[in-house]
């Protein structure tokens, strides 16, 4: 369950955002906002997929680098509104 | 491209902060990212006023998308986009409203945001089908990809640059009238700026190895030594530059554009538009332009501006004003009284009085002495002093009469002139006060514009030789006028001179400088030229103010009108001038002259 959130939201970045990227570059680390990777059109899309993937809906104060920026933290958000 | 770069001082301004707050170890977040190098409006949007863009997307964008989405996450995109830059607009004419206490409706300041809104809207639209190129690191960068992500840049550089104009300027027809300089002439001077911005895209395209904002424990050695290492030499770089015995090495050119990158006045066009608002009270301060707006926001909202006093009523003629007769003002600076004639001065009968030097005195409102009360005034102190200081009871007394009006343009003197004359001076001082020349071109531009007969012939056959009428705007009148800017200030010089000496009277020049220096200095010697050649007597009180603290002379930073302090400096000197030309100016008074 702990490698589903994080492989699953890992897996739409690279295939949405990073096309070519070598997935290694990409841990649960990697600053996704802050970093430049996602502006506000990729972090909705984020949000749309996480929201229809898990089922789960998100407020729009959320919508930040303080919840969204890492693989970690989604998952932790994710696992958060799941719970 | 100027206004990219006035910008620049303000993101300059923001980087210092936050890198003077990284010294106490408070780590901001970066406040823009080299917004030179956007290669799409979108990217623009994002790489501009950071802080701004996130302020806009945590409590509107986003909470607008959330409550739009039903009709579909695209459409929310895009309308929570449009509202953003509308709320961007509404709140930055809110702002000027708190600093400045007027409303700031103006429509280029409208369709600025609303063309920049429409172009991100479309751009978003762009990314949203076909997404943009991201990376982790460095890619493999082709020259081809270089190349065309140069391209896109200095493509975005210079519509952004296009829009930042339309957004500065005065007027459409103004704006429209900069177009007509794609014509040419294409020089090397016209040419180096783009050549030069295109190779700061370039070398700026050229891609970096890593993330933004990443910190440095999390960056590996050598990387982080680079980058200090190429900070260090450029500032290293920029300091050695800027020292004058160095830039003085690279040429005349290059030093004066190093010089007066690092003075702090203000610039050349801020500084004429100062000493716009110096003749023509200029209200509508430069939205954009931090320099000067950050001097007039230090202007209190109840400042008494000269055009606000109510000194002055229509004519309907080429004088267009004159100053409403027997007007009395309590100002702050003291009672303004204005005599039945329509002059600031106390009250005189039109017909000389016997055994009188009476002197008739031509200005603007530095002469009607706008900053001072009645009685302050150097033409009062003038008077007062000349009268006082007669060599015997017997000898003849003196009269100045003020026909000073502010905003009065050399060619308007001439209808004070005509007034003037009616009251039979012996003498006629024509005070200028800097910017003749094209004082002079802009009102005859004006004149034409506004369709009022010009009542002077010389005057009327520089418009015809010209070729401008009415249906031309500001700009393009001014540009026709220009090339005869020298024979309109002749002719208006030459007709006061061929006027006085017509009715007996000795025309005088006397030349009085704005306390302030600036760029207005430029046309002096040509204004001193062009009097000597009317035949005025000159008086050249250029350094009247010489050594003196501008602060302790003028009314206000923001307004250059001599104090009282400045005008007892120019009555002082004004005195002694007409005291060593005395011979010439003050003929003996038994000499008649028409009434």
């Amino acid at each position: 369950m702990t490698d589903d959130i994080e492989g699953a939201v890992k897996r739409f970045i690279l295939m949405e955002f990073l096309p070519g990227e070598d997935p290694a570059e990409l841990t649960d680390a990697t600053p996704l906002i802050t970093g430049g990777v996602l502006d506000s059109i990729a972090t909705l899309k984020v949000v749309m997929f996480i929201e229809e993937t898990f089922g789960i809906s998100l407020q729009a104060h959320e919508v930040d680098s303080e919840h969204l920026d890492t693989i970690g933290q989604i998952a932790q958000l994710v696992r958060a509104k799941k719970s | 491209m100027a206004n990219f770069l006035l910008y620049l001082r303000v993101s300059g301004l923001f980087h210092l902060i936050v890198g003077m707050l990284y010294l106490f170890g408070f780590r901001l977040p970066e406040t823009h990212n080299r917004y030179l190098l956007a290669s799409s409006f979108t990217d623009f949007w994002r790489r501009i006023n950071i802080y701004w863009k996130e302020f806009m997307q945590r409590i509107f964008y986003y909470p607008l998308v959330f409550r739009f989405r039903r009709m579909g996450t695209t459409r929310a995109m895009v309308l929570a986009t449009l509202l953003v830059f509308t709320l961007t607009w509404f709140l930055h004419a809110y702002q000027w409203f708190w600093l400045r206490g007027t409303v700031l409706l103006v429509w280029q300041d409208v369709l600025f945001w609303v063309i920049l809104g429409l172009v991100v809207v479309v751009n978003s639209l762009y990314e949203i089908k076909y997404g943009r190129e991201r990376s982790l690191g460095k890619s493999d960068q082709t020259w081809r990809s270089l190349g065309l992500l140069t391209l896109k840049t200095f493509a975005t550089f210079w519509f952004i640059c296009v829009l930042w104009s339309f957004w500065t300027a005065d007027s459409l027809s103004g704006w429209l009238s900069l177009w007509s300089a794609l014509g040419g002439p294409y020089t090397f001077d016209a040419l180096l700026y783009p050549a030069i911005i295109l190779a700061v895209i370039l070398v700026g395209s050229i891609e970096r190895k890593g993330l933004r904002n990443t910190r440095a424990s999390t960056q590996d050695e050598n990387s982080w030594r680079r980058g200090r290492l190429v900070t260090v030499v450029a500032l290293l770089a920029l300091i050695s530059v800027s020292v004058e015995a160095v830039h003085q090495q690279l040429g005349a050119k290059v030093a004066t554009t190093i010089h007066s990158l690092r003075s702090g006045h203000l610039s050349r066009l801020d500084t004429a538009k100062l000493e716009r608002g110096y003749y023509e009270n200029l209200l509508s301060v430069d939205r954009f332009n931090s320099q000067l707006w950050e001097v007039y926001t230090k202007k209190p909202a109840n400042w008494l501006d000269v055009q606000n006093a109510g000194l002055k009523r229509f004519t309907g003629d080429f004088a267009q004003t004159e100053l409403v007769p027997s007007f009395v003002s309590r100002t702050p600076y003291g009672t303004l009284s204005v005599n039945r004639w329509g002059m600031r001065d106390q009250d005189h009968e039109r017909t000389r009085p016997p055994n009188t030097h009476r002197i008739a005195l031509l200005g603007a409102s530095s002469v009607m002495g706008w900053g001072v009360g009645d009685g302050e005034t150097f033409e009062a102190l003038v008077e007062t002093r000349l009268n006082k200081e007669r060599a015997t009871v017997a000898a003849p007394a003196f009269e100045i009469l003020n026909f000073g009006v502010p905003g009065y343009q050399p060619p308007q003197q001439l209808m004070a002139l005509d007034k003037a004359l009616t009251f039979a001076p012996n003498v006629v001082v024509y005070v200028a006060t800097g910017r003749e020349l094209s004082r002079a071109t802009s009102y005859l531009a004006e004149v034409v514009r506004k369709k009022i007969e010009i009542p002077f012939g010389p005057l009327r056959d520089i418009v015809a030789r010209a070729g401008l009428d009415a249906s031309m705007d500001e700009t393009t009148g001014l540009r026709r006028l220009e090339p005869f800017s020298i024979d309109i200030l002749l002719a208006t010089y030459q007709r006061i001179v061929d006027q006085t000496r017509a009715h007996g009277a000795v025309p005088v020049f006397v030349f009085l400088p704005q306390v302030r220096e600036g760029s207005w200095q430029e046309e002096t010697p040509e204004t001193l030229r062009l009097a000597k050649s009317a035949g005025f007597v000159v008086i050249d009180m250029s350094d009247v103010y010489k050594g003196q603290d501008i602060a302790a002379i003028r009314l206000a930073e923001w307004d250059d009108h001599p104090n009282r302090r400045g005008h007892e400096l120019i009555a002082s000197r004004l005195y002694d001038e007409l005291q060593k030309k005395r011979e010439t100016i003050f003929l003996p008074v038994s000499r008649a002259s028409k009434n």
